[in-house]
């Protein structure tokens, strides 16, 4: 079996957002929907202050809460984890945002471009209607990953056929992989160090792992 | 910024609350007309019409609200996991018996109008139950509570309709001060289950607040108004229509006010550079 | 170019910022581009793995920006000001060339000089010399005008580390210092944002540092991503740095042994043993004029440069020589008493107690004396490493420094104090240590070790600006007056910006006495610069920016500073031009790069109509002002970046014919692939069209100086500096024979050995503090933003967003305890006034910073610039004034003023 994750080693990550802003190159996503994002967040008091860059987005949840609660199965899980939205099927009651934990879905009601409402030659080049209207989420650019294992490559080894996100990071905080499979880099990762998933407490078993000490 | 603590969810609005609203309380009504009305009076058409209407604004309002409206029969293909989905479906079969009340009569139809108004009601109750994003939501607590609310509400408006002269048996207040006083315990278990690390900070002044509403305003007032020994129509209306506006109002704070979504956190502060790592972090949440 | 329905993917470089070049591909879809992405050919071979930073993913919405000028315009209001409407009309490229040759024409009879001897062309470019990846062959035709003013600054000098630039070139080629990243396992820096600043390649080597153990200490007001991602942030008082680093060597120099240190260092490649005379002055001796060092071996004097002496490194003797004073004066010391540079320091830094420090700081006394200790036990002082087959000194910490730390006053004694505790440990210019990156002073500019040439004294030679009698220039050749103030300027091309920038401002208002009066520049280039927001007193600047007779500015969008312009050109930008610049070798910020090589910037999609390439501006330019012989001669020289011409190949331009973009830089390319094969390859434009790059190996070995030094028998100028103390005295004497005396200040940071100045005083009113109504009581800073500096993109939608994710744009940033005290709730509207003026801006409250700070990120406050202008984010340049009581000895102030806060509205 296959399951792909994603391990984000908070001890590199310095916010530059580089990752949020690839990930909305690489799918085209509109004016302030971020699949990929990076939180700043600060804890403690002057002069005992931490702060820490934390990337967020869809965990790919083994048990994903925003998949049970779609009345119309347009949110499925892949055979190798990942978590899509049919967006054919859709119909945007947005019952997937209340149930996410992580908040990691979006939806765009009216086409918003950067600069006005006409879009830009690149915004027009990449427009998909499909996307208005339902709910939109980071599917760990899936399609990429298919091309690529189509080629042959290896998901998180290959660029093409690893996430943009993870392809940007200029810190190399961002690993993608097959956490089942024990060589994969991101299952060296985990065994490697210390690390947690966000509100495991809630049973979603996330797809993303935090590396946050060595073991 | 992007808010890390827990801010309230916008994507359900005052149209979402309203299948809540007016869903419940249709839902709560058409179970109680089965108990409290005869059942074959050509007036009793009507208040299923009521009923069903009730219900059907809440669904509309939902429709209202849904990006792909013209999609929405998609809304029945996933019945086996979605509560969602069993709404939609408890729904058409809530219409079908109401359907069979006009065209037939009868009580087997009013009973299974009666039923399905319950499973509409335990549908909504279920929805927000699985609503893992939202932790005002996804408590146990809340299908009680959405379940005596809605009966609640139910059996106030049956008691509305003493307003155009149908027979009610005499214990129908009892039932609408019992139910009131069952919602307000079931009110305090749901602000007791969201006690301490069970909501963020938020939310909590609010949900004070609405214990306050839902035990005096709804609750503790509308049986001193049943109890009382002067009490007539009057103050049964007036009672039944506390009982009521508090249940939607409480609805309504519950979906658009005080559904804050669980925010972003954190186990373990990351260790920099060869120093400690920090402890955890969950902003928003001071316990 | 694309045809419908294909996809391509074009390899190109950006240089949006100076932590730049990143190599990167473009994806084009039917002839649009869609995207970017690494560049992973370059994974190999780039410092950074082939990555590229936020601002790169910017280009695409560059590209198709609407706001973009679309066609050359001419002005038809002649008013020019804030609030006068340009009346900007289309015109015709033919219209708008000949326009400005023939303002060239003009200014350019006469020699090219004014009334007052200052050139009447200027030129202005932003970005620390990026815009030059940008402009084409542009660099060439310049170079034919003649005197051209380079010194008008747009955020240089005020906006730069330019104590570092000075210095750091003065004593160790490094026009910036950064650490040796991957091998030092111990890192204090003062306020160095690097993770920020320090683009892809700083932010991937320090994390892969932090993963091998590299402990970071950030030391620094406000805590930044930087401090945000280091073991340790100390909240430091600002401009108060110096006190620290003084302790620091305190703490080596009286609470260790003098074994501790690196002793060899010190004897051999330092000038510590250097005897000090009675007059301050080196002892000489008399035949050789050589500096004397004492051989305890011989018991006594010899000249530094005796082979096989182990000098002493303390003590006082008793010798005979002369000291070299300034102008020529010369005191004889038959028996003297004298002491070693060395024995001077200790005795200089006995009270600079971490006690001491600790009050001046407000930083704990342990924390100074345990961050010094961590420095020296860090620093496995007689251990060695092999890099490319050398053994070398082995020396795992170092020490940054951060703007508003390493300019303005202070900055010299910070970067002398850096540099100082790298000698202590033997920690300079060796693997794991210091080290400079490039050099822009002096030459030869591709690579720094060439330019280590042996000079006076056992030091590397420096190209000082005279300040002998002779050969000292009272008149100045541009109107910031940088050769005859500030000799550590040098003189070519870069010094002019590397001088008192904003005196070129500061002077149009008024000049001091005894210089000629500060004219306007009758003709004045701008591009990918915006002083009229990017340097201090910005309204004030932008006034005198109005009163320019002739701006020709090179126009993406409209914006404060073109505003004023006369004609807009607008040229093709990043995505839709050619250009082929030089990668590799070492460079700022922290590109240390195992190659070098060449990149190419090319065309990725269709030109915008109505813009042209910069290098056919320039040619035609060129040509439409009679210059086109002398500026293909340039081109073939190598003022386009390559050049045409080597020992075994020659691809010079006839310089009698115009020459299109694509066959100046294919000319280009083909010399690159000779140069970087000794004359066997000749691939040209189409080979770098398909391939983006080519390199060859660069030793890492190039990193360091300190074999280069040790080759030549040199040392580093430390800690003593007799030679900068001699040029003090010189040019104050100069001076004075001119009557300039308003420079009087500034000359007492000459000096042999820094110590405490009450620096934070200089910004304080003392007055009002003692009343205790200061009505100034916060410190305002600036810090960068990687998703905006240096990038001339806050009209980019995409660099807005993403960096409204991280803390603090968008507002000012006020300690949370501090605000509250005031009232001011998160997101309130708050006037932000200093004695110059207010801004206004939304309060950011955040725990980590200093009670008695505030900060403002990045360069706001349009007014103008599409997008920017509705940010209505405050700016730390509106509210600081232009002062020369607040200027040093090197020509530049800090970013920093003293302000007030107020709530003036509630949260949106």
């Amino acid at each position: 079996m296959t399951r792909y994750v994603m391990v984000a080693d908070l001890r590199r990550c310095v916010g530059c957002q580089t990752c949020t802003a690839a990930c909305r190159h690489a799918n085209a996503t509109p004016t302030g929907v971020q699949w990929r994002r990076v939180l700043d967040m600060e804890t403690g008091e002057y002069p005992d202050v931490r702060r820490t860059f934390v990337p967020v987005g869809c965990m790919h949840c083994e048990d994903p809460p925003c998949m049970t609660v779609c009345p119309t199965t347009a949110t499925r899980k892949r055979d190798d984890g990942i978590v899509t939205i049919d967006y054919d099927l859709c119909i945007g009651c947005t019952y997937c945002d209340v149930a996410c934990p992580y908040q990691a879905r979006y939806k765009v009601d009216k086409a918003d471009f950067a600069y006005s409402d006409k879009p830009t030659d690149a915004e027009e080049a990449r427009y998909d209607p499909k996307r208005l209207g339902v709910s939109t989420k980071c599917d760990f650019c899936a399609a990429k990953i298919d091309a690529g294992l189509e080629k042959g490559l290896t998901p998180g080894v290959d660029p093409e056929a690893t996430p943009a996100c993870a392809n940007s990071c200029i810190a190399g905080a961002l690993h993608f992989g097959d956490i089942e499979d024990p060589n994969s880099n991101v299952s060296k990762l985990v065994a490697e160090n210390e690390s947690f998933r966000m509100h495991e407490e809630l049973g979603t078993k996330p797809g993303f792992y935090y590396l946050w000490d060595e073991s | 910024m992007i808010s890390i603590a827990p801010r309230r969810q916008v994507t359900w609005d005052w149209r979402a609350a309203g299948n809540f609203l007016f869903g419940g309380a249709g839902g709560g009504f058409m179970t109680l007309l089965a108990v409290f009305v005869a059942t074959d009076t050509p007036i009793n058409n009507i208040l299923v019409l009521i009923g069903l209407a009730l219900a059907g604004l809440g669904l509309f309002m939902v429709w209202l609200k849904i990006g792909r409206p013209l999609r929405f029969l998609n809304v029945y293909r996933n019945p086996w996991t979605s509560w969602m989905s069993r709404e939609a479906w408890v729904a058409n079969f809530l219409f079908a018996a109401g359907l069979a009340c006009l065209v037939y009569g009868g009580p087997i139809a009013h009973g299974l109008a009666a039923l399905f108004g319950l499973l509409f009601l335990f549908c909504q109750a279920q929805i927000l139950r699985m609503a893992r994003g939202i932790p005002t939501w996804r408590t146990g607590a809340i299908v009680p509570l959405v379940l005596a609310t809605g009966l609640a509400e139910g059996a106030g408006l049956v008691s509305l309709t003493a307003l155009g002269g149908i027979s009610l048996p005499s214990w129908i207040g009892m039932a609408v001060g019992g139910l009131a006083i069952v919602r307000a315990a079931t009110m305090l278990a749901y602000t007791n289950a969201l006690q301490g690390g069970q909501s963020p900070d938020a939310v909590k002044p609010g949900l004070k607040t609405l214990l306050w509403v839902i035990v005096g305003i709804g609750g503790v007032a509308p049986v001193i108004l049943l109890a009382l020994p002067t009490s007539g129509m009057v103050a049964g209306l007036v009672a039944s229509i506390l009982v009521i506006l508090t249940g939607w109002h409480m609805k309504y704070q519950i979906v658009c006010h005080l559904g804050h979504y669980q925010g972003l956190a954190l186990k373990h502060e990351p260790a920099r550079g060869g120093a400690a790592p920090g402890t955890s972090s969950r902003p928003g949440w001071s316990e | 170019m694309s045809k419908p329905g294909e996809t391509k993917s074009v390899a190109t470089y950006c240089y949006q910022c100076v932590a730049g070049p990143d190599l990167l591909k473009v994806n084009v879809q039917d002839g649009v581009a869609v995207g970017v992405e690494p560049n992973f050919d370059a994974t190999e071979i780039h410092p950074g793995a082939g990555k590229i930073c936020v601002k790169a993913y910017g280009l695409i919405q560059k590209t198709y920006n609407p706001h973009r000028i679309s066609t050359p315009m001419k002005r038809t209001n002649p008013k020019k000001g804030r609030d006068e409407d340009p009346g900007f009309v289309p015109i015709s490229w033919d219209e708008a060339l000949d326009a400005v040759a023939a303002k060239v024409v003009e200014v350019m009879a006469d020699g090219g000089l004014d009334e007052s001897g200052y050139p009447r062309i200027a030129a202005t470019f932003g970005g620390g010399g990026t815009p030059q990846s940008y402009m084409g062959s542009f660099p060439a035709f310049l170079a034919t005008l003649g005197p051209v003013d380079f010194g008008f600054g747009g955020g240089q000098g005020v906006g730069c580390t330019h104590s570092e630039h000075l210095y750091g070139e003065f004593w160790h080629r490094a026009f910036t210092v950064s650490a040796d990243t991957p091998t030092t396992k111990y890192l204090v820096s003062f306020g160095s944002n690097i993770e920020a600043s320090g683009g892809v390649c700083g932010v991937w080597r320090h994390a892969n540092a932090r993963a091998n153990g590299l402990k970071r200490v950030q030391i620094e007001p406000a805590q930044s991503i930087t401090a945000a991602c280091s073991a340790e942030w100390v909240p430091i008082k600002p401009k108060t740095d110096s006190a620290f680093m003084l302790a620091m060597i305190h703490v080596l120099l009286h609470e260790h042994d003098v074994g501790e240190l690196d002793v060899e260092f010190l004897k051999h490649r330092t000038s510590a043993p250097y005897l000090v005379a009675p007059g301050g002055y080196y002892l000489r001796d008399k035949k050789t004029k050589k500096p004397m060092i004492w051989d305890p071996a011989k018991n006594k004097a010899v000249v530094f440069d005796t082979p096989g002496v182990e000098p002493a490194l303390m003590g006082t003797y008793t010798a005979s020589g002369f000291e070299q004073g300034p102008d020529s004066e010369q005191t004889l010391h038959k028996s003297c008493k004298v002491i070693t540079a060395h024995n001077k320091l200790v005795d200089h830094v006995k009270s600079s107690t971490p006690a001491w420090a600790a009050e001046i700081c407000d930083v704990k006394e342990e924390t100074i004396r345990r961050v010094a200790n961590e420095f020296l036990s860090h620093a496995c002082i007689g251990e060695t490493i092999e890099i490319d087959g050398q053994t070398l000194p082995y020396r795992p910490v170092a020490i940054t420094l951060g703007k508003t730390v390493n300019n303005g006053w202070g900055g010299f004694e910070c970067c002398w104090g850096r540099t100082l505790l790298a000698c202590l440990v033997g920690a300079l210019e060796v693997p794991g240590g210091t080290l400079g990156t490039t050099v822009r002073l002096n030459r030869q500019v591709n690579d720094r070790l060439d330019s280590v040439t042996p000079g006076e004294d056992g030091f590397m030679s420096f190209p000082m600006n005279p300040t002998d009698p002779q050969r000292w220039e009272p008149k100045p050749n541009i109107r910031n007056a940088y050769k005859t103030l500030v000799p550590l300027s040098a003189d070519n091309a870069w010094s002019q910006a590397l001088g008192p920038t904003h005196f070129s401002w500061m002077f149009q208002d008024k000049t001091p006495d005894n210089l000629p009066k500060a004219t306007s520049p009758e003709l004045w280039f701008v591009y990918r610069s915006n002083p009229a927001i990017s340097t201090w007193d910005a309204p004030g600047v932008t006034d005198k920016i109005s009163r320019f007779p002739y701006i020709v500015a090179f126009a993406y969008t409209m914006d404060e500073t073109n505003h004023m312009a006369d004609i807009l050109l607008p040229e093709s930008n990043d995505l839709e031009s050619t250009q082929l610049i030089r990668i590799g070798g070492t460079k700022f910020i922290e590109q240390f790069w195992c190659q070098e090589g060449y990149a190419l910037r090319q065309p990725a999609v269709k030109a915008m109509e109505g813009s042209r390439d910069f290098t056919d501006i320039s040619t035609e330019l060129a040509a439409r002002s009679g210059l086109l012989e002398a500026y293909n001669v340039r081109i073939n020289k190598g003022n386009a970046g390559v050049r045409l011409f080597g020992d075994n190949y020659d691809f010079s331009l006839d310089p009698a014919k115009k020459h299109d973009a694509e066959a100046i830089w294919d000319a280009s390319c083909r010399a690159a692939s000779a140069e970087l094969s000794g004359g066997k390859n000749k691939d040209g434009l189409d080979w770098y069209k398909e391939h983006g790059f080519k390199v060859k190996p660069y030793p890492q070995s190039h990193w360091y100086l300190y074999p280069r030094l040790v080759e030549h028998g040199l040392r580093f100028e430390m800690p003593y500096q007799e030679r900068l103390t001699r040029i003090g005295v010189e040019l104050g004497n100069r001076l004075h024979e001119q009557d300039i005396t308003w420079w009087d200040e500034q000359l007492k940071e000459y000096r042999p050995l820094p110590g405490w100045e009450n620096i934070p005083g200089l910004w304080e009113d003392s007055a009002a503090i003692a009343k205790g109504d200061d009505p100034h009581p916060f410190w305002l800073l600036t810090s960068r933003s990687m998703q905006y500096s240096w990038g001339s993109n806050v009209t980019i939608q995409l660099m807005q967003e993403v960096a409204s994710n991280i803390a603090g744009h968008g507002g000012v940033v006020i300690n949370t305890g501090a605000a509250t005290k005031l009232g001011i709730a998160d997101g309130d509207l708050v006037e932000v006034t200093s004695p110059l003026r207010s801004t206004k801006g939304r309060a950011v409250l955040r725990q980590g910073i200093r009670p008695d700070t505030l900060l403002m990120i990045g360069q706001f406050d349009h007014w103008k610039t599409p997008v920017a202008k509705d940010f209505h984010v405050p700016s730390l340049n509106t509210v600081t004034p232009m002062s020369m009581k607040l200027t040093d000895s090197t020509g530049s102030s800090a970013d920093l003023v003293k302000v007030g806060v107020t709530r003036i509205g509630s949260a949106a």
